[in-house]
C-alpha cells in the first residue's frame, strides 16, 4: 500500500533527523566578542541571569544563602562595602569611621541618603535595622554578623528589648561596641544582611516580609536596583533605582529567572535567552570553554576544601604521622583535574591565595606516595596492616560523589583501607555539626578580609569542633591577632598558626576551587571577586 | 444510590485522618535538620533555637498535628517553613501547571500511540506494521530524561520552535515537556492498541462483515476500532500514575513549577508543611477519583452497580 510507504520513509526520516542533529552539538551558535577595549559605558537594557530556586525571602535578615544575596546585593545597601581590587573596606552608608581597638566602631553616615519609598536613612533606621537581627522573634539566619556586639547574648536570648552594644550618637552617627575585639566586624557589616531596612515598611508587612515571592512596596531597601515584581518559581524583576546615592547602575534593569536545572540553564543560554550564567553544569566546563572561546571568566574563590579528620577518636587521635601520611598520598593536581575539569588551585594549606593572609613559602604537603609509605610505617601501619578500614563520609552530589572517589582510591594505593559514606546534606550537615564523623569533606568559606574567620572557627578551641583539634599555641595566636590593630602585625599572627596547623595535619588540604561564569558577547563590565558575588549595578551592553 | 455516596464520603474521614497523623509524624522521624543548612558556617545555639522558634519547628508532636487538624476545618493546609507564606497559595501556583502539563501528555499519547497502534495492526505481515511495532520498543526503552534533553536541544535551541524551558509562553511552552512525557508512554498505549485490535479483528463478525463486503478502511475504523479501543481506555488510569513519577524530571528539565518540582524541592529542602500539604490533597484527590470511576461505572454497567453499591434498586433511582 502507499500510505505504508510513506510511513516506513516517515520513520526513517524521524531517525535521520535525530541523528543529523545530535551530531552538530555544541559547534553552532557562538556569539562574537566584542571587547570592551576603551568603550565608554552606556546606559540601558535588561540583564538576563539565571537563579537556581527563588530565594527563601527578600528580608535582609534570610541572607545566609547564595540566592537571597544574589538578589538581595542588589536591592539593599549597607554601611561599608568590600573592595578586593585593593582588599580594603570602602564607604557606602557610612562615609568615615573610627575604630578603637577594633572593638569601639563610630560611624558618620552620608546624610540625604534615601530608602526606596523616598525616605531619608538616618543613624537610628541602623540601629533599629542591626537590633531587628537580633531580636529573636526575627529568628535571623544571619544573627552572626553581629553576635559579638555588647549585649546581643542577652538580646538574642529575649533577655533585654535592646542591643547595648549599639548606639544612635545623633542623626547621622551611629556607634558599635563589640564584647571582644574583632578585625573581621567591618568586613561583616558588608554582608548584604546588614543592610538597613525601614522600620515602618517592615513592621507593617509584619510576617509578609519574610515571604517568598513578597510585593515590592514590601521590600523597601536602599541599593542601586529597586524590585519591580516577584513571581515565585518563574521571575524576579528588579529596576534601577534612579535615586541612589552611589554611581548609579548601567542597565534599566534585572531580570532573574529561576531555573533549577544547570544543564537548563545552559541551553537557554545556547538559545540566546540568557545573558550571564554564573553555574556551568559538572562535566561539562571544558567544552563550555571551546563553545564560548573568550565569553567565560575563571575567578579563584576564597575557599578551601578539605577532609576533615576527627582527632579525637581513634585512628587519628595522637597520630600525627598517620594524618600526615594522607596529606602525601593525595595528588591534588589529579584530582582537580578529574573532579573540577581543572578549575582548582591545589592547596598547600589553609588560607587561599589573594587573602593578605595567605603564606607563598608554607611548609605544605605535596603528592609523595613513597613519603606517604614510610609515613604510614612510622604511624605504626606498616602497609597499612592493622589499620582499621577509613570511613570517608560527604554530603551526596556529584562533585562530591566524583571527589570521595578520587580520594579513596589514591589512599587505598598507598594501603589504606578507605570505604565510602554518602549522606543526604541535612543528614550530614547536623553529624559535620555535632563532630561525630571520623572523616569528613568540608568547604570554609572566607566571609571576610580577614584570615581570622576562617582560622578561628574552623581550629580555635571554642570553635566549631568539627575535628576537635585543640592547641592552646594556636589559640594563643588567634586570639593575639584579634586585638592587634596592625594589619602587618596579624598577618604575621596567623601565618604562625596556619603553619602550627598544617605541621599537625588535623585535615587532608585539597584545593581552592576556581570558578567559571560565562557571559554573552555583548556584556562587559562584569567584575568577579573571590567571595563569589558579581555585583551587577557595573554592567552594561555594549552595541 | 445517596446513601452509598454519604457512606464512601464518611470512609474518607478515617483516611484523612490517617494521612494527616502520618505526614505530621515526617516531621520528627525524617533525619536531618534544616535550620544547620540554613545556618551553613554560623551555627550558634542562640541563632539556632530562634531560627527554630521562628520557622515554627519547636512545636511538640501533638501540637503540630491538632494544629494542622484544625487548619484543614478552616481550608488550611500551614504555612510553609521554607516560603514563608501559606501552603494552599504555594499548591495552587503549581497545581496547573501540572494539570497543563498532563493533558497535553494525555493529548500527545492518544494522538500518537493509537494511530500507530492501528496501523500496526492491520499492517501486521508487511515490513510497515514491523517497523512501527519495532520503533515502539526503541522509543519506550529511550530514557526519559534523555528524550527530554534532546528534544530541549534540538527543537528549542537549535530550530527554535518551542520554548526552550519556562511557562511564559502559554501551550506552546507545554508541547515539549507534554512530548517528553507523552511520547515514551504512547509506545506502551501503541502497543496495547496494537494487541487488542489484532484480536478484534479475527473475530467472526469482522469477518463476517468484510465478507459482506463492506469497505475494508469503514470496518476497521467502526467495528474494529470501537471495539479495541476498550482495554486501551481502561488502561488510562494507569498512564496517569506514571505521568506523575514523570513530573519530577520533566518539570526540573523544562523549568516548569509544577507539583513534581514542588515535592521534590520540599523533599530535598525538608519542608514539612508543603509535603504534608500535597499528601493530604493528593489522598483526598484519590479518594475522590476513585468514587467518581465506581459511580460511572454503575452507570454504565448495571452489573457492576450490583456488586459496587449492593443496592441494584438504589442503582435506577
Amino acid at each position: 500500500m502507499r500510505r505504508n510507504k510513506k510511513l516506513i520513509l516517515f520513520v526513517f526520516a524521524c531517525f535521520l533527523f535525530f541523528a543529523f542533529f545530535s551530531t552538530g552539538c555544541g559547534s553552532s551558535n557562538v556569539t562574537g566578542v566584542t571587547t570592551a577595549g576603551g568603550q565608554q559605558p552606556k546606559n540601558g537594557g535588561i540583564l538576563r541571569y539565571p537563579l537556581l530556586d527563588d530565594p527563601i525571602s527578600l528580608d535582609p535578615a534570610n541572607f545566609n544563602e547564595e540566592l537571597g544575596i544574589e538578589v538581595g546585593k542588589e536591592i539593599y545597601d549597607g554601611l561599608v562595602e568590600l573592595d578586593f581590587d585593593k582588599n580594603v573596606i570602602v564607604p557606602a552608608h557610612a562615609e568615615k569611621w573610627d575604630i578603637k581597638d577594633n572593638r569601639v566602631f563610630t560611624f558618620y553616615l552620608r546624610p540625604g541618603t534615601k530608602f526606596h519609598n523616598g525616605k531619608e536613612v538616618t543613624a537610628e533606621d541602623f540601629r533599629y535595622s542591626f537590633d531587628r537581627l537580633l531580636d529573636p522573634d526575627t529568628g535571623a539566619t544571619v544573627a552572626w554578623i553581629l553576635e559579638n556586639v555588647k549585649g546581643a547574648a542577652a538580646r538574642m536570648s529575649g533577655k533585654t528589648e535592646d542591643t547595648e552594644g549599639i548606639k544612635v550618637i545623633d542623626k547621622y552617627t551611629l556607634q558599635i561596641t563589640l564584647e571582644n575585639p574583632s578585625p573581621s566586624f567591618l568586613s561583616w557589616l558588608a554582608h548584604p544582611g546588614a543592610a538597613v531596612v525601614d522600620r515602618e515598611t517592615v513592621e507593617k508587612a509584619g510576617k509578609d516580609f519574610k515571604a517568598t515571592g513578597a510585593r515590592p512596596d514590601i521590600v523597601v531597601g536602599t541599593g542601586p536596583f529597586k524590585l519591580s515584581r516577584w513571581i515565585p518559581k518563574n521571575v524576579i524583576k528588579i529596576v534601577r533605582n534612579e535615586e541612589y546615592y552611589g554611581r548609579k547602575a548601567y542597565l534599566d534593569g534585572v531580570d532573574f529567572k529561576i531555573i533549577p536545572d544547570t544543564t537548563t540553564i545552559l541551553n537557554e543560554f545556547r538559545a540566546g535567552n540568557l545573558d550571564f550564567i554564573d553555574h556551568i553544569p559538572p562535566g561539562q566546563k571544558s567544552l563550555v570553554e571551546k563553545e564560548f572561546p573568550g565569553q567565560v571568566i575563571r575567578n579563584t574563590i576564597w575557599n578551601i576544601e578539605f577532609i576533615g579528620l576527627n582527632v579525637s577518636k581513634p585512628p587519628f587521635k595522637d597520630n600525627v604521622k598517620l594524618r600526615q601520611a594522607l596529606n602525601y598520598a593525595i595528588d591534588r593536581d589529579g584530582i582537580i583535574r578529574v573532579v573540577l575539569e581543572g578549575n582548582g588551585v591545589p592547596a598547600k594549606g589553609v588560607l587561599p591565595p589573594g587573602m593578605a593572609e595567605y603564606n607563598e613559602n608554607l611548609r605544605g604537603y605535596t603528592y609523595d606516595p613513597a613519603k606517604a609509605s614510610a609515613f604510614l610505617a612510622e604511624a605504626g601501619y606498616p602497609g597499612g596492616r592493622g589499620l582499621p578500614p577509613l570511613e570517608l563520609a560527604y554530603n551526596v552530589r556529584e562533585q562530591n560523589q566524583k571527589l570521595a572517589e578520587a580520594v579513596q582510591a589514591q589512599l587505598q594505593e598507598v594501603g589504606f583501607p578507605t570505604k565510602l559514606k554518602g549522606m543526604p546534606l541535612p543528614v550530614y550537615q547536623r553529624e559535620v555539626g555535632a563532630g561525630a564523623l571520623s572523616m569528613f569533606r568540608l568547604a570554609w568559606s572566607a566571609d571576610s578580609l580577614d584570615a581570622g574567620c576562617i582560622l578561628k572557627p574552623l581550629f580555635g578551641s571554642k570553635a566549631e569542633n568539627f575535628f576537635h583539634y585543640k592547641n592552646p599555641e594556636v589559640d594563643r595566636l588567634l586570639d593575639k591577632a584579634q586585638s592587634v590593630a596592625e594589619q602587618g602585625e596579624r598577618i604575621k599572627l596567623y601565618r604562625q598558626a596556619e603553619q602550627i596547623i598544617v605541621d599537625e595535619a588535623p585535615a587532608i588540604w585539597l584545593f581552592h576551587p576556581v570558578n567559571l561564569y560565562l557571559k554573552a558577547g555583548n556584556i562587559q563590565g562584569v567584575q568577579t571577586n573571590p567571595m563569589d558575588i558579581v555585583p551587577l549595578s557595573s554592567i552594561w551592553i555594549s552595541g | 444510590m445517596v446513601r452509598f455516596i454519604v457512606k464512601r464520603l464518611l470512609a474518607l474521614i478515617p483516611i484523612l485522618l490517617g494521612i494527616s497523623f502520618v505526614s505530621s509524624m515526617l516531621f520528627y522521624i525524617v533525619p536531618g535538620d534544616i535550620v544547620t543548612v540554613m545556618l551553613g558556617q554560623h551555627v550558634d545555639p542562640l541563632t539556632y533555637a530562634n531560627v527554630r522558634k521562628a520557622l515554627g519547628l519547636d512545636l511538640p508532636f501533638w501540637e503540630n498535628f491538632i494544629r494542622f487538624i484544625q487548619g484543614v476545618f478552616c481550608g488550611d493546609l500551614g504555612y510553609s517553613y521554607i516560603q514563608q507564606r501559606p501552603v494552599n497559595q504555594i499548591i495552587l501556583e503549581a497545581v496547573p501547571v501540572s494539570v497543563k502539563m498532563g493533558i497535553m501528555a494525555l493529548l500527545i499519547n492518544i494522538i500518537v500511540g493509537i494511530p500507530a497502534g492501528i496501523l500496526a495492526a492491520i499492517n501486521d505481515k508487511r515490513i510497515s506494521g514491523r517497523v512501527l511495532n519495532s520503533s515502539s520498543i526503541i522509543i519506550f526503552s529511550f530514557p526519559a530524561f534523555i528524550a527530554a534533553m534532546f528534544m530541549q536541544l534540538i527543537l528549542g535551541v537549535k530550530l527554535g520552535w518551542f520554548p526552550v524551558s519556562g511557562s511564559e509562553k502559554g501551550m506552546l511552552s507545554y508541547v515539549l515537556p507534554g512530548l517528553a512525557l507523552g511520547l515514551p508512554l504512547s509506545a506502551v498505549n501503541a502497543r496495547l492498541a496494537r494487541a487488542s485490535m489484532l484480536e478484534v479483528m479475527t473475530q467472526e463478525y469482522i469477518i463476517s462483515a468484510i465478507s459482506r463486503g463492506l469497505p475494508y478502511r469503514r470496518v476497521i475504523i467502526k467495528h474494529g476500532l470501537r471495539n479495541a479501543l476498550i482495554p486501551v481506555l481502561t488502561n488510562f488510569g494507569m498512564f496517569v500514575g506514571a505521568f506523575m513519577s514523570g513530573f519530577v524530571l520533566t518539570e526540573t528539565v523544562f523549568n516548569l513549577p509544577g507539583m513534581g518540582r514542588l515535592v521534590f524541592s520540599a523533599i530535598n529542602a525538608r519542608d514539612f508543611p508543603v509535603l504534608r500539604g500535597i499528601l493530604f490533597i493528593s489522598a483526598l484527590f484519590a479518594v475522590l477519583t476513585n468514587l467518581l470511576v465506581d459511580l460511572i461505572y454503575a452507570r454504565l454497567d448495571p452489573r457492576i452497580a450490583t456488586v459496587i453499591v449492593g443496592e441494584n434498586t438504589d442503582a435506577a433511582g
